[in-house]
């Protein structure tokens, strides 16, 4: 991005053009940092913009912060400042989520059928981590949560879905006559010269939606699943299809011993040929060659996205 | 598939391959096995990343583990000969897909099978081709899982239970002409049964509408993972 001065008399001509758009650019900006007028509102607004398009697209929230990017804004519009990091990550980023989430919201009120999901995973440094989806069938991510392994037992999972549950109903529902909401009935202290009731389950809310709960199969969610459907808060509580298709797949290999031998040569082809450099380029070009398309030759045993062990055959 | 390595390692390679992998590469027998691997394996992963996928409906689930049976009983002689399959291996592959189902089984499944129109054809096919009871990968016959379902639904209402009860009968019974609310089977199930007759569905249109809306696994929590960049250790994927 930066240009450097050097002996070189076409980086030299590229540099001093550079110069000239720059040195035009910073002239006219500067004028129009006099004349350029935006009032605070919508310099909010275009804040809000600005940091919603980096929020939505993922970016680095320092991505602009570069004095070139600067100028071209200060270039665009003498009174508009781009919003610091830590705006961009800090206020900003609570008020996209705060607008996304209500989005969310939106959508699920009109669902006549919730399917919350719980799936876990552990990344490279150990952090597990756990989301609740809400699916009906479009799939919005409600929250995520982490729990030690050790507490990761079906009652706890249980207590945490339960609540984001209720919380849930008491978003997007209204609270039947005679119920109130947690905050309410801690807060106000004349719960007991009220009669009225804290609202924990669906028939305390006006035409709440269908709930039921989908889990993948290791036998802590297995146990969470009988817990689910043991009382009136879930109508029913599934395995996840693809899940028990992957399983189907490792028990043909494991029941059939010529598939099992077959799976083991494919997988030690595919390994050797991954192993080895000059082999995999080799793979590549005759993939090329041969069929005028490029393959990944890969091997995996992730449950989710794979179609397969069987590797595209060459 | 078989003649292509030959043809390949028959020219001038630049790379010096190990012994193993050579021998294993020019192993004709070898690959004869990888095809008929892939042709067992191939429907169970065109079903595996349908139901993965955002818009499979809640009723193929069980019409993706009736497919994988079906595909396991009718294998190609050559398939089977290369796997080294006998008749009880192909009942034991049936037992596997009824075991594997049963992990995740409730009546519901049976259900949205059994009221998605769009599997009408593919039930009386299958039944025509085995036998009725290859239909019934649960413990009990569709129709009695559907009857399970729908209790389950209404927990203590018996008169609420009896109306769904004939609503379902008169579904099963109903006669497919141009005026049938269940005609256009391309539409998805949900939509054909918001569309359905009140008159007739009164009480069974908006649980199934609901039942219908169900998706068919927890994939998209997996999905959710990956767009974060959350990377999958050996432990928990």
């Amino acid at each position: 991005m930066t240009t450097s001065s050097s002996g070189d008399p076409s980086t030299a001509e590229a540099a001093e053009h550079n110069g000239n758009i720059m040195a035009s650019s910073s002239t006219f900006s500067n004028g129009r940092a006099h004349f350029d007028y935006l009032t605070k509102e919508e310099n909010e607004r275009l804040r809000k913009m600005f940091a919603r398009a980096i929020h939505q697209t993922a970016m680095p929230f320092k991505a602009f912060e570069h004095h070139t990017w600067q100028q071209f804004f200060h270039a665009l519009h003498g009174a508009f400042h781009i919003p610091s990091t830590e705006m961009i990550g800090g206020d900003l980023l609570r008020l996209e989520y705060t607008n996304i989430m209500a989005e969310v919201v939106r959508n699920l009120k009109q669902f006549v059928m919730i399917c919350l999901t719980l799936d876990g995973a552990i990344n490279v440094q150990g952090k597990q981590i756990i989301n609740l989806m809400a699916c009906g069938p479009m799939a919005f991510f409600l929250e995520h949560f982490s729990m030690e392994l050790r507490r990761e037992s079906a009652e706890n999972l249980y207590e945490k879905l339960i609540d984001s549950k209720r919380r849930l109903l008491l978003t997007i529902r209204e609270l039947a006559l005679g119920f109130v909401s947690h905050v309410v009935s801690s807060d106000a202290g004349d719960g007991d010269a009220n009669p009225q009731q804290v609202a924990t389950m669906n028939e305390h809310f006006v035409g709440a939606p269908m709930f039921t709960f989908y889990s993948d199969s290791p036998s802590v969610m297995i146990k969470l699943r009988r817990l689910c459907i043991q009382d009136t808060e879930f109508l029913f509580a599934f395995g996840c299809s693809p899940h028990v298709l992957h399983n189907l797949c490792m028990d043909l290999v494991k029941e059939f011993p010529v598939v099992k031998l077959i799976v083991k040569q494919i997988v030690f082809l595919v390994k050797s040929v991954c192993k080895i450099h000059l082999i995999q380029q080799l793979f590549d070009k005759i993939c090329k060659e041969k069929y005028g398309i490029t393959l990944v030759f890969s091997y995996s045993r992730k449950r989710v996205g794979e179609r397969s062990e069987t590797p595209p055959s060459a | 598939m078989c003649q292509l390595p030959t043809e390949i390692m028959s020219n001038d390679l630049d790379v010096d391959l190990p012994n193993d992998l050579k021998d294993l590469i020019l192993t004709a027998s070898f690959w004869k096995g990888v095809a008929a691997v892939e042709v067992l394996l191939s429907v169970v992963y065109s079903c595996l990343s349908y139901l993965e996928g955002d818009e499979s409906t809640f009723s193929s689930v069980y019409t993706c583990f009736l497919a994988v049976a079906h595909h396991f009983r009718t294998l190609p002689p050559d398939v089977r000969a290369a796997l080294d399959l006998s008749n009880a291996d192909v009942d034991k592959m049936h037992t596997l897909v009824c075991h594997c189902l049963k992990t995740i089984f409730l009546p519901t499944h049976a259900l949205a099978f059994r009221t998605d129109p769009l599997f009408d054809d593919l039930r009386d096919n299958l039944a025509k081709l085995h036998m009725d009871a290859f239909l019934n990968l649960g413990d009990l016959t569709i129709l009695q899982e559907c009857k399970k379902a729908i209790k389950r639904m209404v927990a203590i209402d018996i008169l609420l239970n009896r109306l769904m009860q004939s609503e379902f009968g008169l579904y099963t019974i109903r006669v497919e002409d141009n005026d049938d609310d269940f005609a256009d089977i391309f539409s998805m199930p949900q939509h054909m049964w918001a569309l359905a007759d009140d008159s007739v569905y009164s009480h069974l249109k908006k649980p199934l509408l609901a039942i219908h809306k169900m998706p068919t696994g927890a994939s998209a929590g997996e999905r959710n993972h990956k767009s974060a960049n959350r990377v999958h250790s050996r432990n928990r994927s």
